[in-house]
């Protein structure tokens, strides 16, 4: 995870052509601390894909789950997850969200 | 909220949209996938998001993949304009007559609009647009 979000702090400002911003310190610091505190030992490794604005997405992806973290420039950080095929779907700040979040990452490494 | 829409754009004309690769990883069976990030809005866009419209594209001549940015490794991905307004979004032209970095697909640049304020919902169409949104076939 270390590795992906370093790779992704090294982009600059314009990196998408345009007027994106690179990811913020704060952005990349929360994403850690939060995939510190949801991660199982086996979870997979996340995607970690820039925002425009200098945040970041955590995301996992695999048949009809769907994960996703969104961190704020600022740092705050939101979750969305989507399962069985978008019967369950859970829309919430990360806070409310961290024992769903730890369920589902357990069901991905399952699936 | 009533999107702005331009009603001589055909429905079944097709939206192009820059993707930077970092915006498309791969998902965990290694196959890339569109992130929802890439149909997402700062405050710089003023709730419009950046498309090129397949028939403008066409007219120039040019191709899709002449649209992406100079020096930066874009695809593109494609989206119907059906689709688009079947989300309640407006579609508008928006030829680039000034841009600092000129692209022979200036002309065919369009916007989609009826973007919400608030993060939740916007992050909710975001979403929307990236479930249809796919590489261009040809």
């Amino acid at each position: 995870v270390v590795d992906r979000l370093n790779e992704v702090a090294l982009l600059e400002a314009g990196w998408d052509g345009d007027n994106a911003m690179p990811p913020t310190q704060e952005a990349g610091l929360a994403a850690i601390r939060a995939v510190c505190e949801v991660m199982w030992r086996d979870t997979p490794v996340p995607a970690i894909v820039p925002m425009f604005d200098g945040g970041l997405q955590v995301e996992w992806h695999r048949r009809d789950l769907d994960i996703e973290m969104t961190v704020a420039p600022d740092g705050s950080r939101h979750v969305w997850i989507s399962a069985a095929g978008g019967l369950i779907e859970i829309d919430q700040e990360f806070r409310d969200a961290v024992d769903d979040l730890r369920n589902h990452l357990g069901l991905l490494t399952q699936a | 909220v009533t999107a702005e829409d331009d009603g001589t754009i055909a429905n079944d004309d097709m939206a192009y949209r820059r993707v930077h690769p970092k915006q498309a990883p791969p998902d965990l069976d290694g196959v890339p996938r569109l992130s929802s990030a890439a149909f997402k809005l700062t405050e710089a866009d003023h709730g419009r998001l950046s498309i090129y419209l397949r028939s403008e594209v066409e007219s120039i001549p040019a191709t899709s993949s002449d649209c992406v940015a100079q020096g930066a490794p874009h695809t593109i991905a494609e989206l119907d304009v059906s689709y688009i307004r079947n989300l309640a979004h407006g579609v508008l032209r928006d030829p680039i007559t000034s841009g600092a970095v000129p692209n022979i697909c200036d002309p065919a640049h369009a916007v989609i609009t009826g973007f919400a304020t608030s993060r939740k919902d916007t992050d909710r169409q975001a979403r929307a647009l990236r479930e249809k949104a796919r590489w261009p076939t040809s």
